[in-house]
Protein backbone atom coordinates (compact mmCIF):
# COMPACT_ATOMS: atom_id res chain seq x y z
CA UNK A 1 0.00 0.00 0.00
CA UNK A 2 1.13 3.54 -0.72
CA UNK A 3 2.90 5.14 2.19
CA UNK A 4 1.79 8.23 4.03
CA UNK A 5 4.48 10.32 2.31
CA UNK A 6 3.18 9.44 -1.12
CA UNK A 7 -0.46 10.08 -0.32
CA UNK A 8 0.53 13.32 1.33
CA UNK A 9 2.45 14.48 -1.75
CA UNK A 10 -0.66 13.84 -3.86
CA UNK A 11 -3.14 15.34 -1.39
CA UNK A 12 -1.29 18.65 -1.17
CA UNK A 13 -1.87 19.02 -4.92
CA UNK A 14 -5.58 18.32 -4.92
CA UNK A 15 -8.27 20.97 -4.91
CA UNK A 16 -10.50 21.30 -1.88
CA UNK A 17 -13.50 19.73 -3.56
CA UNK A 18 -11.61 16.52 -4.40
CA UNK A 19 -10.16 16.24 -0.91
CA UNK A 20 -13.56 16.56 0.69
CA UNK A 21 -14.90 13.87 -1.62
CA UNK A 22 -11.95 11.56 -0.93
CA UNK A 23 -12.52 11.69 2.80
CA UNK A 24 -15.09 9.00 2.11
CA UNK A 25 -12.53 6.65 0.48
CA UNK A 26 -11.40 5.02 3.72
CA UNK A 27 -10.75 5.74 7.38
CA UNK A 28 -7.03 6.25 6.87
CA UNK A 29 -7.60 8.68 3.97
CA UNK A 30 -10.17 10.50 6.08
CA UNK A 31 -7.65 10.85 8.91
CA UNK A 32 -4.83 12.10 6.67
CA UNK A 33 -7.08 14.61 4.93
CA UNK A 34 -8.67 15.85 8.16
CA UNK A 35 -5.23 16.29 9.71
CA UNK A 36 -3.97 18.46 6.92
CA UNK A 37 -4.16 21.88 8.62
CA UNK A 38 -0.62 21.02 9.69
CA UNK A 39 0.53 21.57 6.12
CA UNK A 40 2.85 24.52 6.40
CA UNK A 41 2.75 25.59 2.79
CA UNK A 42 -0.80 25.57 1.49
CA UNK A 43 -1.42 25.89 -2.17
CA UNK A 44 -1.80 29.40 -3.43
CA UNK A 45 -4.36 30.22 -6.03
CA UNK A 46 -5.24 33.27 -8.00
CA UNK A 47 -8.79 34.45 -8.34
CA UNK A 48 -9.24 36.30 -11.59
CA UNK A 49 -12.35 38.25 -12.40
CA UNK A 50 -13.16 37.62 -16.04
CA UNK A 51 -16.65 38.97 -16.33
CA UNK A 52 -19.17 40.96 -14.30
CA UNK A 53 -19.64 38.18 -11.81
CA UNK A 54 -17.57 35.33 -13.27
CA UNK A 55 -14.29 34.37 -11.66
CA UNK A 56 -11.70 31.79 -12.59
CA UNK A 57 -9.11 30.00 -10.50
CA UNK A 58 -5.53 29.76 -11.54
CA UNK A 59 -2.75 27.96 -9.79
CA UNK A 60 0.36 29.85 -8.74
CA UNK A 61 2.44 26.87 -9.91
CA UNK A 62 1.08 26.93 -13.47
CA UNK A 63 -0.87 30.16 -13.98
CA UNK A 64 -1.41 29.51 -17.69
CA UNK A 65 -4.00 26.85 -16.84
CA UNK A 66 -7.51 27.77 -15.75
CA UNK A 67 -8.35 25.41 -12.90
CA UNK A 68 -12.02 26.16 -12.65
CA UNK A 69 -14.65 28.82 -12.78
CA UNK A 70 -17.13 30.14 -10.30
CA UNK A 71 -19.99 32.56 -10.60
CA UNK A 72 -20.38 34.96 -7.72
CA UNK A 73 -23.82 33.97 -6.45
CA UNK A 74 -25.35 37.26 -5.30
CA UNK A 75 -27.25 38.75 -8.21
CA UNK A 76 -27.86 42.03 -6.35
CA UNK A 77 -24.08 42.64 -6.26
CA UNK A 78 -23.77 44.03 -9.72
CA UNK A 79 -20.19 44.16 -11.01
CA UNK A 80 -18.68 43.08 -7.70
CA UNK A 81 -15.08 43.77 -6.73
CA UNK A 82 -12.91 41.49 -4.64
CA UNK A 83 -11.35 43.73 -1.98
CA UNK A 84 -9.15 41.33 -0.07
CA UNK A 85 -8.92 37.70 0.92
CA UNK A 86 -7.78 35.46 3.71
CA UNK A 87 -7.56 31.69 3.58
CA UNK A 88 -10.45 30.73 1.37
CA UNK A 89 -12.63 33.74 2.18
CA UNK A 90 -12.94 36.80 -0.03
CA UNK A 91 -14.42 40.14 0.94
CA UNK A 92 -16.60 41.44 -1.87
CA UNK A 93 -18.05 44.85 -2.53
CA UNK A 94 -20.51 46.21 -5.04
CA UNK A 95 -20.15 49.61 -6.63
CA UNK A 96 -23.83 50.39 -6.40
CA UNK A 97 -24.20 50.14 -2.65
CA UNK A 98 -21.91 51.65 -0.03
CA UNK A 99 -23.25 49.67 2.87
CA UNK A 100 -23.27 46.11 1.63
CA UNK A 101 -20.28 43.81 1.72
CA UNK A 102 -20.20 40.08 1.22
CA UNK A 103 -17.98 37.31 2.53
CA UNK A 104 -17.57 34.66 -0.10
CA UNK A 105 -15.89 31.30 -0.27
CA UNK A 106 -15.33 30.76 -4.01
CA UNK A 107 -14.74 27.01 -3.59
CA UNK A 108 -17.96 26.20 -1.82
CA UNK A 109 -19.79 29.22 -3.25
CA UNK A 110 -21.15 29.95 0.20
CA UNK A 111 -21.86 33.58 0.76
CA UNK A 112 -22.96 35.90 3.52
CA UNK A 113 -23.76 39.58 3.23
CA UNK A 114 -22.78 42.05 5.91
CA UNK A 115 -23.89 45.64 6.13
CA UNK A 116 -21.59 48.22 7.64
CA UNK A 117 -23.75 50.43 9.87
CA UNK A 118 -21.38 53.41 10.02
CA UNK A 119 -21.26 55.22 6.79
CA UNK A 120 -22.35 58.11 4.80
CA UNK A 121 -21.46 57.27 1.27
CA UNK A 122 -17.79 56.65 1.87
CA UNK A 123 -15.51 54.09 0.33
CA UNK A 124 -13.03 52.82 2.91
CA UNK A 125 -9.36 53.72 2.41
CA UNK A 126 -8.36 50.31 3.56
CA UNK A 127 -9.94 46.98 4.24
CA UNK A 128 -8.73 43.76 5.75
CA UNK A 129 -9.88 40.24 6.36
CA UNK A 130 -8.19 38.10 8.96
CA UNK A 131 -8.52 35.20 11.34
CA UNK A 132 -7.93 35.62 15.04
CA UNK A 133 -7.02 32.21 16.51
CA UNK A 134 -7.37 33.38 20.12
CA UNK A 135 -10.97 34.23 19.39
CA UNK A 136 -11.51 31.52 16.77
CA UNK A 137 -13.21 34.12 14.65
CA UNK A 138 -12.78 35.94 11.37
CA UNK A 139 -12.66 39.73 11.44
CA UNK A 140 -13.38 42.29 8.76
CA UNK A 141 -11.62 45.64 9.20
CA UNK A 142 -12.64 48.78 7.31
CA UNK A 143 -10.57 51.97 7.65
CA UNK A 144 -12.26 55.30 7.01
CA UNK A 145 -11.01 58.86 7.38
CA UNK A 146 -11.43 59.40 11.09
CA UNK A 147 -12.45 56.00 12.35
CA UNK A 148 -12.20 52.34 11.58
CA UNK A 149 -14.66 49.52 12.05
CA UNK A 150 -14.11 45.91 13.05
CA UNK A 151 -16.70 43.28 12.25
CA UNK A 152 -16.59 40.02 14.21
CA UNK A 153 -17.97 37.46 11.80
CA UNK A 154 -19.01 34.72 14.19
CA UNK A 155 -20.57 37.08 16.68
CA UNK A 156 -22.14 39.16 13.90
CA UNK A 157 -21.09 42.31 15.72
CA UNK A 158 -19.62 45.65 14.63
CA UNK A 159 -17.32 47.85 16.64
CA UNK A 160 -16.40 51.41 15.74
CA UNK A 161 -13.07 52.80 16.89
CA UNK A 162 -11.57 56.24 16.48
CA UNK A 163 -8.20 56.68 14.84
CA UNK A 164 -5.67 58.32 17.12
CA UNK A 165 -3.48 59.57 14.28
CA UNK A 166 -6.13 61.19 12.13
CA UNK A 167 -3.62 63.48 10.48
CA UNK A 168 -2.02 60.52 8.73
CA UNK A 169 -5.25 59.16 7.39
CA UNK A 170 -6.18 62.53 5.98
CA UNK A 171 -2.92 62.35 4.07
CA UNK A 172 -3.77 58.94 2.76
CA UNK A 173 -7.02 60.35 1.52
CA UNK A 174 -5.22 62.70 -0.82
CA UNK A 175 -3.36 59.93 -2.52
CA UNK A 176 -5.89 57.50 -3.82
CA UNK A 177 -9.54 56.73 -4.07
CA UNK A 178 -8.79 53.04 -4.30
CA UNK A 179 -9.33 50.80 -1.30
CA UNK A 180 -6.05 49.38 -0.01
CA UNK A 181 -6.08 45.64 0.71
CA UNK A 182 -4.66 44.68 4.06
CA UNK A 183 -1.97 42.01 4.33
CA UNK A 184 -2.86 39.53 7.09
CA UNK A 185 0.14 37.89 8.69
CA UNK A 186 0.41 36.10 11.98
CA UNK A 187 -2.04 38.08 14.11
CA UNK A 188 -1.53 41.42 12.39
CA UNK A 189 -3.03 43.18 9.38
CA UNK A 190 -0.85 45.69 7.54
CA UNK A 191 -1.66 48.44 5.07
CA UNK A 192 0.82 50.59 3.20
CA UNK A 193 0.30 53.93 1.50
CA UNK A 194 2.53 56.01 -0.72
CA UNK A 195 1.93 59.53 0.56
CA UNK A 196 2.68 62.52 -1.59
CA UNK A 197 1.67 65.87 -0.16
CA UNK A 198 2.47 69.54 -0.14
CA UNK A 199 1.98 71.29 3.15
CA UNK A 200 3.08 74.90 3.81
CA UNK A 201 5.04 74.80 0.59
CA UNK A 202 7.03 71.81 1.79
CA UNK A 203 6.82 68.84 -0.44
CA UNK A 204 6.91 65.50 1.32
CA UNK A 205 6.92 62.07 -0.02
CA UNK A 206 6.96 58.92 2.08
CA UNK A 207 5.63 55.45 2.63
CA UNK A 208 3.32 54.98 5.60
CA UNK A 209 2.55 51.56 7.03
CA UNK A 210 -0.27 51.16 9.52
CA UNK A 211 -1.36 47.95 11.20
CA UNK A 212 -3.94 46.39 13.46
CA UNK A 213 -2.84 44.07 16.24
CA UNK A 214 -5.61 41.49 16.45
CA UNK A 215 -5.10 41.00 20.18
CA UNK A 216 -6.27 44.52 20.92
CA UNK A 217 -7.76 45.52 17.56
CA UNK A 218 -5.84 48.80 17.90
CA UNK A 219 -4.78 50.59 14.74
CA UNK A 220 -1.19 51.83 14.99
CA UNK A 221 1.54 53.34 12.84
CA UNK A 222 4.55 51.17 12.07
CA UNK A 223 7.92 52.96 12.35
CA UNK A 224 8.91 54.01 8.87
CA UNK A 225 11.44 51.65 7.30
CA UNK A 226 14.80 53.42 6.82
CA UNK A 227 15.02 52.63 3.17
CA UNK A 228 11.76 54.42 2.43
CA UNK A 229 12.95 57.70 3.93
CA UNK A 230 14.81 59.18 0.99
CA UNK A 231 12.30 61.66 -0.34
CA UNK A 232 14.45 62.68 -3.30
CA UNK A 233 14.53 59.24 -4.78
CA UNK A 234 10.77 59.23 -5.26
CA UNK A 235 10.42 55.55 -4.72
CA UNK A 236 7.11 53.77 -4.61
CA UNK A 237 6.44 50.80 -2.38
CA UNK A 238 3.89 48.09 -1.94
CA UNK A 239 3.20 45.49 0.74
CA UNK A 240 2.73 41.82 0.09
CA UNK A 241 2.63 38.56 1.95
CA UNK A 242 5.67 36.34 1.39
CA UNK A 243 6.16 32.89 2.86
CA UNK A 244 3.81 33.69 5.72
CA UNK A 245 5.53 36.99 6.53
CA UNK A 246 4.97 40.56 5.52
CA UNK A 247 7.02 41.68 2.55
CA UNK A 248 7.66 45.12 1.11
CA UNK A 249 8.89 45.86 -2.38
CA UNK A 250 9.59 48.95 -4.37
CA UNK A 251 12.00 51.15 -6.17
CA UNK A 252 11.83 54.08 -8.51
CA UNK A 253 10.94 53.89 -12.14
CA UNK A 254 14.38 54.83 -13.35
CA UNK A 255 16.49 52.47 -11.29
CA UNK A 256 15.44 49.32 -13.22
CA UNK A 257 15.66 47.47 -10.01
CA UNK A 258 12.97 46.28 -7.67
CA UNK A 259 14.04 45.65 -4.10
CA UNK A 260 12.12 43.15 -1.98
CA UNK A 261 12.33 43.22 1.81
CA UNK A 262 10.84 40.85 4.31
CA UNK A 263 10.08 41.45 7.97
CA UNK A 264 12.01 39.24 10.33
CA UNK A 265 11.82 39.77 14.08
CA UNK A 266 10.49 43.31 13.66
CA UNK A 267 13.26 44.25 11.25
CA UNK A 268 13.22 44.65 7.50
CA UNK A 269 15.74 42.49 5.71
CA UNK A 270 16.59 42.90 2.05
CA UNK A 271 15.55 39.62 0.46
CA UNK A 272 16.38 40.10 -3.19
CA UNK A 273 17.11 42.71 -5.83
CA UNK A 274 15.14 42.05 -8.96
CA UNK A 275 16.53 43.08 -12.30
CA UNK A 276 13.66 44.85 -14.06
CA UNK A 277 15.28 45.65 -17.38
CA UNK A 278 12.64 43.90 -19.41
CA UNK A 279 9.99 45.42 -17.22
CA UNK A 280 10.67 48.90 -18.51
CA UNK A 281 7.57 50.93 -19.14
CA UNK A 282 5.98 49.64 -15.97
CA UNK A 283 5.30 51.63 -12.91
CA UNK A 284 5.75 50.02 -9.56
CA UNK A 285 2.14 50.65 -8.64
CA UNK A 286 1.07 48.46 -11.54
CA UNK A 287 3.18 45.52 -10.47
CA UNK A 288 1.84 43.13 -7.87
CA UNK A 289 4.13 40.58 -6.30
CA UNK A 290 2.02 37.45 -5.96
CA UNK A 291 4.47 35.16 -4.22
CA UNK A 292 6.88 32.28 -4.60
CA UNK A 293 6.25 29.08 -6.48
CA UNK A 294 7.47 25.76 -5.08
CA UNK A 295 10.66 25.83 -7.12
CA UNK A 296 11.57 29.32 -5.93
CA UNK A 297 10.42 31.43 -8.87
CA UNK A 298 8.69 34.72 -8.09
CA UNK A 299 5.39 35.59 -9.72
CA UNK A 300 4.27 39.11 -10.59
CA UNK A 301 1.04 40.37 -11.95
CA UNK A 302 1.26 43.41 -14.18
CA UNK A 303 -1.01 45.45 -16.38
CA UNK A 304 0.48 46.50 -19.64
CA UNK A 305 -2.04 46.79 -22.45
CA UNK A 306 -3.24 43.37 -21.35
CA UNK A 307 -3.22 41.55 -18.03
CA UNK A 308 -0.13 39.42 -17.63
CA UNK A 309 1.65 37.27 -15.13
CA UNK A 310 5.44 37.38 -15.16
CA UNK A 311 7.67 34.69 -13.74
CA UNK A 312 11.09 35.70 -12.38
CA UNK A 313 13.82 33.15 -11.86
CA UNK A 314 16.12 34.41 -9.05
CA UNK A 315 18.85 31.92 -9.95
CA UNK A 316 19.15 33.22 -13.49
CA UNK A 317 18.33 36.75 -12.38
CA UNK A 318 15.81 37.35 -15.12
CA UNK A 319 12.18 37.10 -16.09
CA UNK A 320 11.70 33.76 -17.77
CA UNK A 321 8.06 33.71 -18.78
CA UNK A 322 5.17 36.01 -19.49
CA UNK A 323 1.63 34.68 -19.44
CA UNK A 324 -1.28 36.62 -20.81
CA UNK A 325 -4.36 36.20 -18.66
CA UNK A 326 -6.73 38.50 -20.46
CA UNK A 327 -6.60 40.30 -23.79
CA UNK A 328 -9.13 42.85 -22.68
CA UNK A 329 -7.30 45.85 -21.31
CA UNK A 330 -10.48 47.62 -20.32
CA UNK A 331 -11.74 44.96 -18.00
CA UNK A 332 -10.05 45.29 -14.67
CA UNK A 333 -8.89 41.96 -13.41
CA UNK A 334 -8.19 41.51 -9.74
CA UNK A 335 -5.68 38.88 -8.81
CA UNK A 336 -5.98 37.72 -5.27
CA UNK A 337 -3.87 35.10 -3.60
CA UNK A 338 -6.06 32.56 -1.96
CA UNK A 339 -4.70 29.88 0.24
CA UNK A 340 -6.93 27.00 -0.50
CA UNK A 341 -8.54 25.83 2.67
CA UNK A 342 -8.31 22.07 2.44
CA UNK A 343 -9.94 21.64 5.79
CA UNK A 344 -13.24 23.33 6.05
CA UNK A 345 -14.04 21.57 9.31
CA UNK A 346 -11.36 23.54 11.07
CA UNK A 347 -12.22 26.88 9.60
CA UNK A 348 -14.89 29.26 10.66
CA UNK A 349 -16.88 28.85 7.48
CA UNK A 350 -18.28 25.61 8.75
CA UNK A 351 -18.72 26.72 12.29
CA UNK A 352 -20.83 29.43 10.74
CA UNK A 353 -22.80 27.01 8.72
CA UNK A 354 -23.84 25.10 11.82
CA UNK A 355 -25.07 28.26 13.44
CA UNK A 356 -27.11 28.93 10.37
CA UNK A 357 -25.62 32.32 9.56
CA UNK A 358 -24.35 31.33 6.16
CA UNK A 359 -26.73 30.98 3.35
CA UNK A 360 -25.85 28.28 0.90
CA UNK A 361 -26.75 29.30 -2.58
CA UNK A 362 -27.23 27.05 -5.57
CA UNK B 1 46.62 19.04 -11.43
CA UNK B 2 46.77 15.88 -13.55
CA UNK B 3 44.63 14.12 -11.00
CA UNK B 4 41.97 16.84 -11.05
CA UNK B 5 41.66 16.82 -14.83
CA UNK B 6 41.44 13.05 -15.01
CA UNK B 7 38.59 13.00 -12.48
CA UNK B 8 36.64 15.40 -14.68
CA UNK B 9 36.99 13.34 -17.85
CA UNK B 10 36.82 9.86 -16.35
CA UNK B 11 33.31 8.41 -16.13
CA UNK B 12 32.27 6.26 -13.22
CA UNK B 13 29.58 3.66 -13.62
CA UNK B 14 27.19 2.11 -11.13
CA UNK B 15 25.16 -1.05 -11.38
CA UNK B 16 21.57 -0.93 -10.15
CA UNK B 17 19.70 -4.16 -9.52
CA UNK B 18 15.90 -4.28 -9.62
CA UNK B 19 13.71 -6.41 -7.35
CA UNK B 20 13.29 -8.82 -10.30
CA UNK B 21 17.05 -9.34 -10.39
CA UNK B 22 17.78 -7.39 -13.58
CA UNK B 23 20.95 -5.28 -13.57
CA UNK B 24 21.35 -1.86 -15.18
CA UNK B 25 24.65 -0.04 -15.67
CA UNK B 26 24.41 3.71 -15.38
CA UNK B 27 26.82 6.64 -15.23
CA UNK B 28 27.33 7.73 -11.64
CA UNK B 29 26.75 11.40 -12.53
CA UNK B 30 23.27 10.48 -13.76
CA UNK B 31 22.40 8.06 -10.96
CA UNK B 32 23.21 10.50 -8.16
CA UNK B 33 20.10 12.52 -9.00
CA UNK B 34 18.75 9.99 -6.54
CA UNK B 35 19.75 11.24 -3.09
CA UNK B 36 19.48 7.68 -1.78
CA UNK B 37 22.04 6.47 -4.33
CA UNK B 38 24.19 9.58 -3.82
CA UNK B 39 24.40 8.84 -0.09
CA UNK B 40 25.35 5.23 -0.80
CA UNK B 41 28.10 6.38 -3.17
CA UNK B 42 29.41 8.85 -0.58
CA UNK B 43 29.38 6.13 2.08
CA UNK B 44 31.46 3.95 -0.24
CA UNK B 45 28.80 1.25 -0.80
CA UNK B 46 28.84 1.60 -4.57
CA UNK B 47 31.80 -0.62 -5.48
CA UNK B 48 29.51 -3.58 -6.00
CA UNK B 49 25.95 -3.80 -7.30
CA UNK B 50 23.35 -1.52 -5.66
CA UNK B 51 20.25 -3.60 -4.89
CA UNK B 52 16.94 -1.75 -5.16
CA UNK B 53 14.64 -4.24 -3.49
CA UNK B 54 11.61 -1.98 -3.69
CA UNK B 55 11.78 -1.16 -7.41
CA UNK B 56 10.74 -3.67 -10.09
CA UNK B 57 12.32 -3.82 -13.54
CA UNK B 58 9.52 -2.05 -15.41
CA UNK B 59 9.57 0.85 -12.98
CA UNK B 60 13.37 1.05 -12.84
CA UNK B 61 13.56 1.32 -16.64
CA UNK B 62 11.22 4.33 -16.48
CA UNK B 63 13.16 5.94 -13.65
CA UNK B 64 16.45 5.53 -15.52
CA UNK B 65 14.86 6.99 -18.67
CA UNK B 66 13.81 9.99 -16.60
CA UNK B 67 17.22 10.46 -14.95
CA UNK B 68 19.02 10.26 -18.32
CA UNK B 69 16.76 12.92 -19.81
CA UNK B 70 17.14 15.18 -16.77
CA UNK B 71 20.90 14.84 -16.35
CA UNK B 72 22.34 18.30 -16.67
CA UNK B 73 24.15 18.58 -20.01
CA UNK B 74 22.48 16.37 -22.58
CA UNK B 75 18.99 17.86 -22.91
CA UNK B 76 17.52 21.27 -23.53
CA UNK B 77 14.49 22.74 -21.75
CA UNK B 78 11.98 22.11 -24.49
CA UNK B 79 13.03 18.47 -24.86
CA UNK B 80 12.67 17.96 -21.13
CA UNK B 81 9.24 19.57 -21.10
CA UNK B 82 8.02 17.34 -23.93
CA UNK B 83 9.54 14.29 -22.30
CA UNK B 84 7.79 15.04 -19.00
CA UNK B 85 4.46 15.50 -20.76
CA UNK B 86 4.79 12.14 -22.45
CA UNK B 87 6.13 10.54 -19.29
CA UNK B 88 3.01 11.32 -17.25
CA UNK B 89 0.74 9.90 -19.95
CA UNK B 90 1.66 6.40 -18.72
CA UNK B 91 -1.11 4.46 -16.99
CA UNK B 92 -1.99 5.68 -13.53
CA UNK B 93 -0.76 2.46 -11.96
CA UNK B 94 2.62 2.85 -13.65
CA UNK B 95 2.83 6.44 -12.38
CA UNK B 96 1.94 5.32 -8.86
CA UNK B 97 4.77 2.75 -9.02
CA UNK B 98 7.19 5.41 -10.25
CA UNK B 99 5.98 7.78 -7.53
CA UNK B 100 6.73 5.15 -4.92
CA UNK B 101 10.17 4.52 -6.44
CA UNK B 102 10.87 8.28 -6.59
CA UNK B 103 9.99 8.51 -2.90
CA UNK B 104 12.28 5.58 -2.02
CA UNK B 105 15.13 6.80 -4.26
CA UNK B 106 14.59 10.40 -3.13
CA UNK B 107 14.42 12.02 -6.57
CA UNK B 108 12.54 15.18 -5.76
CA UNK B 109 11.75 16.39 -9.31
CA UNK B 110 10.37 13.02 -10.29
CA UNK B 111 8.31 12.81 -7.11
CA UNK B 112 6.78 16.22 -7.80
CA UNK B 113 6.08 15.38 -11.42
CA UNK B 114 4.32 12.11 -10.54
CA UNK B 115 2.42 13.53 -7.55
CA UNK B 116 1.10 16.34 -9.75
CA UNK B 117 0.16 13.81 -12.45
CA UNK B 118 -1.66 11.54 -10.00
CA UNK B 119 -3.50 14.53 -8.49
CA UNK B 120 -4.57 15.67 -11.97
CA UNK B 121 -5.74 12.22 -12.92
CA UNK B 122 -7.80 11.53 -9.79
CA UNK B 123 -9.15 14.98 -8.90
CA UNK B 124 -12.47 14.52 -10.70
CA UNK B 125 -12.91 10.85 -9.85
CA UNK B 126 -15.53 9.28 -7.64
CA UNK B 127 -14.42 7.78 -4.32
CA UNK B 128 -15.33 4.34 -5.75
CA UNK B 129 -12.96 4.77 -8.72
CA UNK B 130 -10.20 6.02 -6.40
CA UNK B 131 -10.61 2.94 -4.19
CA UNK B 132 -10.16 0.64 -7.18
CA UNK B 133 -7.08 2.53 -8.43
CA UNK B 134 -5.42 2.51 -5.01
CA UNK B 135 -6.67 -1.00 -4.28
CA UNK B 136 -8.49 0.07 -1.12
CA UNK B 137 -11.48 -1.64 0.47
CA UNK B 138 -13.69 0.83 2.31
CA UNK B 139 -13.66 0.30 6.06
CA UNK B 140 -16.60 2.63 6.67
CA UNK B 141 -20.04 1.39 7.59
CA UNK B 142 -22.69 2.66 5.14
CA UNK B 143 -23.91 5.04 7.87
CA UNK B 144 -20.45 6.48 8.46
CA UNK B 145 -19.91 7.00 4.75
CA UNK B 146 -23.31 8.67 4.35
CA UNK B 147 -22.47 11.00 7.22
CA UNK B 148 -19.22 12.14 5.57
CA UNK B 149 -21.03 12.66 2.26
CA UNK B 150 -23.74 14.71 3.92
CA UNK B 151 -21.22 17.08 5.48
CA UNK B 152 -20.27 18.45 2.06
CA UNK B 153 -22.79 17.27 -0.52
CA UNK B 154 -21.53 19.85 -3.04
CA UNK B 155 -18.20 17.99 -3.21
CA UNK B 156 -20.05 15.06 -4.80
CA UNK B 157 -21.91 17.14 -7.37
CA UNK B 158 -20.96 17.84 -10.97
CA UNK B 159 -19.52 15.64 -13.70
CA UNK B 160 -17.52 13.05 -11.82
CA UNK B 161 -15.19 10.64 -13.55
CA UNK B 162 -15.85 6.91 -13.02
CA UNK B 163 -12.98 5.62 -15.17
CA UNK B 164 -10.07 3.72 -13.67
CA UNK B 165 -7.24 5.44 -15.53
Amino acid sequence: MESYDILFSVFTRLPLKSLLRFQSVSKSWNTIISDQPKVSNPKKLLLVQIDDSMFEFRDLESPQIVRGKQQFPLKIFRNPTALCSYNSLVLMKTHIDYKEYALWNPYTNECQTIACPYLNGMTPHGCGLCYDPSDDDYKVILIFKSFYAVYYVKRNYWRKKTISFSEEVRDLDAKSCECCSGISVDGYVFWGFNVNKISQLVYSYYYRIIYVDLKSDELKVLPQPNFTRDRYRQELFRLTSLEGRVGLYGGNNRSKELDVWIMEQDEWKLLIKINCNNFSGYYIENIVLLGYTRNGDILFHARWEVERIFIYDPKRRRFVKSIQISNDSKRYIIPICLESSYFPKSNAMHAQEKEGNFIKLE
Amino acid sequence: MAEASSSITEKFFLTLKSSDGDEFVLEESIAIQSITIKNMVEDGCSSSVIPLSKVDTETLIKVIEYMKMHSSTSSNEEEIENFDKKFVSNSINTILNILEAANFLDINNLLELCAEAVANRIKNKTPEAVRKIFNITSDFTPEEEAEIRNETPWAFEGNLDHSLD
